[in-house]
């Protein structure tokens, strides 16, 4: 299983602190400065979260959309280890260290959003386990442990030699240290390709079981959930357009990374890699469609009420027309069209998930409206801002990325 | 490679096929839960509130909750229609139904709103920790050193009732009415509202008693009172019933499913997770596709 | 980085940070300001004048009878009693429709007259244990029956299956505790009387529904709640009470006890005025008006310092709180110190004890107005702190505090006087005891109740007034001045004569004044012309003969001669207590002092007094200054009499007032003598004067009096039973010489 070949850190090869960077850290900064009004005034002093509407952008962006655009680790991993298609393995290291960050991400948007951020530690002794969100809790951290040890000979590629070197002339403490860590990096590094396996086949399963406990959250209130969105099969829904948004991020991510620093772009195995999303998003697609016919609510779509029309946005948008685009291979050939189309397929699954968790939420007793404040947003962008920036910062120090893409051709 | 991608859709299909079918399977057998048969409950009579608010007072004195921004015998604030929140747990909204009484006035309709500390509470099962349970005393009980304040309780409650203390930095708690847990878990003890009642509106005792007596009262005063009472079967029964003269649906109560909150939930986690048979089943057929895949793959190198 | 991008990213940290100090500052709400301590009143330091005060604060009265004994007041005390009890739970109950129950009794109903306890308190443990937000209810027991009608199964609507029960088994026999598991669905006591109360209320539309209407809110213990460091100021105080009740002091701000003026509905020509008042322009013949001698008088004005013109009203911190809601009766205020406590008193104590006024807070004013006690109002003095049954049967009886008739809401005190025109609601005894007081339903009940509208309740229900102390009835200023005159005492043992005062007649149960009254009252006010060849009426009810409106109301005339402006035809105020005042003018003179002297210390006092109301007065057109010339004229006052009512039985009888009733003939000259009533003993049923006289009062003149209101008097040509009544002619007159069967 290991993919040494041809990655390589991208040190030296590109500049760090681009105008984008830049951006990126101004926007870390400021959704800073609101998590630390948050743990000033409380919640309610960033957020407009309220006794309606308890959840609001931070669990339908940063929690449920996160977890579901990590999909591209386990479906890229499934792809080219358990289903041997291992032309795909150039990709499969960014989306791995995508999901890693993203699920590093979702657990620190949850210590921010949970009232209590020092309790979070409580699930692992307080069990229920009738309780959808302990099933998802567990398998996100399981997970999150599993993603690491993926990384792990990433890692451990890059330290195995020169660890030593780099410290030889510190005192003796110093360097015990950092024997100790390289012999145990080392050691990783040796053995770790044999048990491999059973992380990467428990990566897909403990995936495929929270990408659809997501889905299973709001089925505890069918009462408050509009009839549009809210079906048995939800849970089915969540997991299959997880698995269809894999690799659309993984395009996305990797064509972003490419522009970024400015190497080139691997088309063809992305362009292989999307027809398999034909049949994943169109599965989605002819499951979501059936549901709404199944159940007789679709005239719904056509009510003109926001929900309506939101749920009109998610499918057009955000799973037919990409759909369809994907279906001509000059689409799936070219950058710029196979960009945009795996845009909109992320796009479709951020709105339907922001839909299910916000849109379709409907409290019998408003309080108020809901509508993400400032604060909730800049936290919000601020996680994202930072979760670019580490990914930037690890593909800058590690070996991740196929830099050139030179070496793979050749 | 055509034939690979065939093969490997189909065991994608037939995996996500199993876990599907497989739900509604064990639901009878994976969920078992009863309520608790002993529960207390208070039985409400909407036609008798006089709207005076001692309940909310007298919770508020039993709870300790700080001290409210109007007095609570200021009764101007029945105008407005309020919710239980985080420093109070019960409220009094007034309803004008259009009903009229001897002098042609609007009769007013006066609702006491709290938890209904449902029999199969959606809040209880959906709590990440287990924080809040069903008492078998009746009472749906919050353990505030088990809580996260992921408030995925208030987003489950179908009577939209637990509420948070967003202003509290590091130690907000979940709020709602507590059925007086420490009181009625005493010989001979009332809720505090039950308690303080000066027309026993409320009636506090053994729900099954509650329920005869709801009956009793509707056979004893043809006509009084609408011939449900709400409660005794809405998301599988609550502890807290409701008599009224008005039709529920115009005093702002929800028309609520049968079926208790949590029973599609629960019944697809133990479908899934009764002997982990789901995840195990996944592994051991996703091992097998690693194996089969990797050795043709192997075999494939070998030949080139 | 390139210096620019730095020097912006730096601006852009700096604004950030800016602003999130500023939204956090904002939020936290800016600092507030401390408020500047009241400015001290500049002439008059309220606290020098405290210590200057050496006698300690009087103890409060003693709760006992006049004669040693402890007081008790009787049938409060009978009625708790037996409210406290908790008979045996009562399982069963008699199945039986009210028809049924009807049917099975026959005649044998239940009837008003079989009523044993006509007053009930509605007080148990078993309620008091439920919820102690409120006091318990006074309740009218037979009022109600009589309003029902006798219809006693109205409430008591089922009886118990025993067969020895009564049919009017009490409330508490069957309904005890709530939520009794053997009985479910039997209501608890407490339900059981709110719903049967509020729910007849409801459907008769008539009688109270609110919680306040019947109960008083039980005042919390304010042990815990005052946080006070030890001997705190007054103001210290005022601030800590406000800190919880700034409505409260809103609510005063504005009300009679705080600026001592106000609306003034009932006098006539300034029914739309809000604006009359002690503080400005009332005047009166005892201490004759504030303005200049404000130290003396606000020591029982509800706040501190109130030492002359510029008082600030607004001024919240300058309220007294605990005047009226002291409950340790241990608060007093210096009698010459604008209304400043002793300065012995431990406030704090005082402070952690408030509740409710009792007669004792209302008292150490109210009852003691014009400079001691009973000197001012007829109906009011310090036995009411602690009077008998027989002295009023409210307070004596039943333990009345003054606020259950003087309803109260928002610190305005309902309840009218002659002698102020401000009033903030009215009270009359019809509104607990109704048009129909004589409940009894009787032939006399039938005749009591149509004297409703020709005669105030207290006329024939306090036959004399000041009947246990002696009231001040003259004063006379013009004699003031004579240090060397020695004051003696009257059969009373009250002195004669006061040099700083004048010359006093005090009579203890003195007969009233009568007139008709319609509620409205003439005035003279500072300022108004008089006539100083007449009697100068300061305050005259209004009413007549022949005005449906009008009813004959006891009053107590008060007279007495006063100073009046020669020249300027005005009631002169006086600068009586004060640097420059009269008595300290004529104090500092040796005795015997010479008319000379007290001419000018009178002439200095009036031209000061004068200078001080047109002060307050400054829209007032007729006040002048003092001329310089001073003339003595007689003025007269009434003054209402409502409280001291007595026991029913002490109520004037028939005979006592219609002469044609006194003799041999009475009621039988209309009705036929068959029922078993002894109609000459019902007529000469009533106050009896001899009793009250063997009891020590003086009331010997009365004994054995007819025409006891003087009809002639009063308009009409004799006893109305005779002569006929004032707006019909009653169908008696030709019957006069009937016989009796």
């Amino acid at each position: 299983m290991s993919a040494h070949s041809h990655a390589a850190p991208l040190q030296g090869k590109a500049r760090f602190w681009s105008p984008g960077a830049l951006v990126m850290a101004a926007l870390a900064i400021t959704g800073f400065m609101f998590v630390v009004a948050r743990y000033i005034g409380g919640l309610g002093a960033v957020s407009h979260l309220s006794q309606s509407h308890p959840w609001g952008l931070w669990i339908g962006v940063d929690v449920a959309s996160g977890v579901a655009l990590a999909a591209g680790g386990f479906t890229t991993a499934a792809l080219a280890h358990i289903f041997g298609r291992h032309a795909y393995e150039p990709v499969v290291r960014p989306a791995l260290l995508t999901a890693l960050l993203g699920y590093v991400f979702v657990s620190l948007a949850l210590v921010v959003d949970i009232g209590r951020s020092w309790a979070i530690w409580k699930p692992m002794i307080f069990w229920n386990p009738n309780s959808v969100l302990f099933e998802v809790a567990m398998c996100v951290m399981i997970y999150t442990a599993v993603l690491h040890a993926e990384f792990l000979p990433v890692v451990a590629e890059r330290f195995a030699n020169g660890f030593k070197a780099s410290l030889a002339n510190r005192s003796w403490p110093v360097v015990a240290i950092a024997e100790a860590a390289e012999g145990l990096l080392a050691f990783l590094n040796r053995n770790l390709g044999k048990v491999m396996w059973v992380f990467i086949i428990a990566g897909v399963v403990l995936s495929c079981m929270h990408q659809s406990g997501l889905g299973s959250l709001l089925l505890i209130a069918p009462t408050k959930m509009h009839a549009l969105w809210y079906t048995p099969i939800l849970p089915l829904l969540f997991l299959t357009s997880a698995i269809a948004v894999g690799f659309p991020m993984v395009v996305f991510e990797n064509t972003l990374v490419s522009a970024s620093f400015d190497l080139e772009d691997e088309m063809d195995i992305l362009s292989r890699m999307v027809r398999i999303t034909i049949v994943l998003l169109g599965i989605y697609g002819a499951l979501k469609i059936g549901d709404v016919v199944a159940r007789g609510v679709w005239p719904l779509i056509f009510d003109g009420s926001v929900q309506g029309r939101s749920f009109a946005v998610e499918m057009l948008f955000g799973v037919i027309i990409p759909w369809v685009m994907l279906l001509f291979p000059k689409v799936r050939n070219h950058r710029t069209p196979l960009f945009i189309a795996s845009c909109m397929i992320v796009g479709g699954v951020i709105v339907n998930r922001m839909n299910v968790f916000l849109v379709a939420f409907q409290p019998p007793y408003p309080v108020q409206s809901y509508f993400p404040s400032v604060g909730e947003l800049a936290i919000t962008a601020g996680f994202i801002a930072v979760l670019m920036l580490a990914y930037r910062f690890t593909v800058y120090y590690l070996p991740v990325l196929s830099p050139a893409g030179k070496e793979a051709n050749s | 490679m055509e034939l690979n991608r065939r093969r490997f859709l189909g065991l994608t299909g037939a995996a996500l096929g199993a876990g599907a079918l497989g739900k509604p399977n064990r639901a009878s057998a994976a969920r078992n839960y009863q309520p608790p048969p002993d529960a207390f409950g208070c039985l409400v009579d909407l036609s008798v509130c006089v709207g005076c608010r001692k309940c909310e007072q007298a919770c508020n004195q039993v709870n300790h909750l700080p001290e409210p921004q109007r007095p609570f015998d200021d009764l101007t604030v029945l105008d407005d229609k309020r919710r239980p929140d985080a420093e109070a747990f019960t409220v009094i909204n007034r309803y004008y139904t259009g009903r009229r009484d001897e002098r042609n006035q609007m009769a007013p309709t006066f609702v006491k709103v709290q938890c209904m500390h449902c029999q199969d509470p959606a809040c209880a099962s959906a709590c990440i920790v287990g924080a809040l349970t069903k008492k078998p005393n009746g009472a749906v009980h919050y353990d505030v050193t088990k809580c996260i304040g992921c408030r995925y309780c208030m987003v489950a409650c179908p009577f939209q009732i637990p509420a948070y203390e967003y202003h509290d930095p590091l130690t907000p708690r979940v709020r709602k009415c507590t059925f007086c847990f420490e009181r009625i878990s005493k010989q001979g003890g009332k809720p505090g509202c039950a308690q303080v009642c000066p027309v026993e509106a409320i009636t506090f005792g053994k729900r099954s008693e509650l329920i005869k007596l709801a009956k009793r009262k509707m056979a004893d005063d043809p006509g009084r009172y609408q011939p449900q009472v709400y409660g005794e079967k809405e998301v599988g029964g609550t502890s807290w019933l409701y008599i009224s003269r008005e039709p529920f649906a115009k005093v702002g109560f929800l028309k609520l499913p049968h079926q208790p909150m949590p029973h599609l939930t629960e019944t697809i986690q133990h479908g899934i997770f009764s002997y982990m048979w789901a995840p195990l089943s996944l592994f051991a057929l996703l091992g097998g596709a690693m194996a089969v895949f990797n050795r043709k793959r192997d075999q494939g190198e070998d030949k080139s | 980085m390139s210096p620019r991008r730095k020097k912006f990213l730096t601006v852009w940290l700096v604004g950030v940070l800016v602003g999130l100090g500023l939204v956090l500052y904002a939020y936290q709400g800016p600092v507030a300001a401390t408020p500047a301590a009241p400015a001290a009143p500049k002439a008059f330091d309220p606290v020098a004048a405290a210590k200057k005060w050496k006698k300690p604060p009087p103890p409060p009265p003693p709760k006992v009878n006049t004669d040693g004994t402890p007081w008790v007041p009787v049938d409060q005390v009978a009625a708790l009693n037996r409210a406290h009890e908790v008979p045996p739970l009562v399982v069963k109950t008699l199945e039986e429709s009210q028809r049924e129950r009807r049917l099975r009794l026959g005649d044998k109903m239940p009837k008003l007259a079989d009523m044993k306890y006509p007053y009930l308190v509605l007080d148990n443990p078993l309620v008091n244990k439920e919820g102690d937000l409120f006091e318990a209810v006074r309740f009218m027991h037979k009022k109600h029956a009589a309003v029902l009608e006798g219809q006693c199964f109205t409430c008591h609507h089922a009886k118990p299956a025993a067969k020895d029960a009564s049919e009017t088994t009490r409330c508490v026999a069957c309904h005890q505790s709530s939520f009794n598991p053997e009985l479910p669905g039997r209501l608890g006591l407490k339900a059981a009387l709110h719903r049967q109360c509020m729910g007849c209320h409801e459907k008769r539309k008539q009688g109270p529904v609110g919680c306040t209407d019947c109960h008083a809110k039980k005042v919390p213990d304010h042990r815990k709640l005052v946080k006070l460091p030890d001997k705190p100021g007054p103001l210290t105080v005022t601030k800590e009470c406000l800190r919880c009740h700034q409505d409260a002091a809103n609510h005063l701000q504005s009300a009679a006890h705080w600026q001592w003026k106000g609306p003034s509905p009932f006098t006539v020509d300034a029914e739309k005025r809000i604006d009359m008042g002690k503080a400005n322009n009332t005047i009166n013949n005892f201490c004759v008006a504030l303005p200049s001698n404000w130290p003396r008088c606000t020591s029982c004005h509800a706040g501190y310092g109130w030492s002359n013109a510029e008082f600030d009203f607004n001024d919240q911190a300058r309220m007294d709180c605990l005047v009226c809601h002291d409950t340790t009766g241990t608060y007093r205020k210096v009698p010459t110190a604008a209304g400043w406590p002793f300065l012995q008193l431990d406030l704090k104590k005082i402070a952690q004890s408030v509740g409710h006024p009792s007669r004792k807070n209302c008292g150490d004013c109210h009852f003691q107005g014009g400079g001691g006690d009973a000197v001012k109002h007829g109906d009011m003095n310090g036995i009411l702190y602690y009077p008998s049954k027989n002295c009023d049967v409210h307070m004596g009886g039943m333990d009345f505090a003054c606020q259950e008739c003087h309803k109260t809401r928002n610190h305005k005190i309902s309840g009218r006087s002659l002698s102020l025109p401000v009033a903030e609601g009215s009270r009359t005894c019809q509104d607990c005891h109704t048009d129909k007081p004589h409940n009894g339903n009787s032939l006399l009940d039938h005749h009591l109740n149509r004297h409703v509208e020709h005669l105030f309740c207290v006329t024939c229900h306090s036959p004399v007034y000041a009947k246990c102390r002696a009231t001040k009835t003259w004063w006379d200023w013009s004699k003031a001045g004579h240090k060397e005159r020695k004051p003696k005492k009257d059969r009373y043992g009250m002195p004669d004569y006061a040099w700083k005062k004048g010359e006093f007649v005090w009579k203890e149960s003195m007969k009233p004044a009568y007139a008709w009254y319609n509620g409205k009252v003439e005035r003279v006010l500072l300022g108004d012309k008089i006539d100083p060849t007449k009697v100068v009426n300061i305050t005259k009810p209004v009413g007549g003969f022949r005005d449906p409106a009008s009813r004959i109301y006891p009053f107590k005339l008060m007279e007495g001669i006063q100073a009046a402006d020669a020249v300027n035809k005005l009631l002169l105020v006086p600068h009586l207590y004060g640097p420059g005042g009269f008595w300290a003018t004529i104090g500092k003179t040796k005795a015997p002092v010479p008319d000379k002297v007290i001419d000018q210390a009178w002439n200095k006092a009036f031209a000061k007094g004068m200078a001080e109301a047109i002060k307050v007065n400054p829209h007032n057109k007729g006040l002048k200054p003092y001329s310089g010339q001073y003339q003595w004229v007689k003025t007269s006052m009434y003054w209402g009499l409502t409280h001291e009512t007595m026991p029913a039985k002490a109520a004037l009888g028939c005979a006592q007032c219609h002469e044609s009733l006194a003799k041999d003939k009475t009621c039988c000259r209309c009705h036929k003598d068959e029922r078993h009533v002894d109609f000459k003993k019902l007529a000469h049923r009533g106050t009896d004067f001899e009793w009250m006289k063997k009891q020590g009062r003086d009331v010997h003149e009365l004994i054995g009096k007819t025409d006891y209101l003087n009809f002639k008097a009063l308009g009409y040509k004799g006893d109305p039973i005779v002569y006929g009544g004032r707006l019909k002619k009653l169908p008696l007159a030709s019957t006069i010489d009937r016989e009796c069967k």
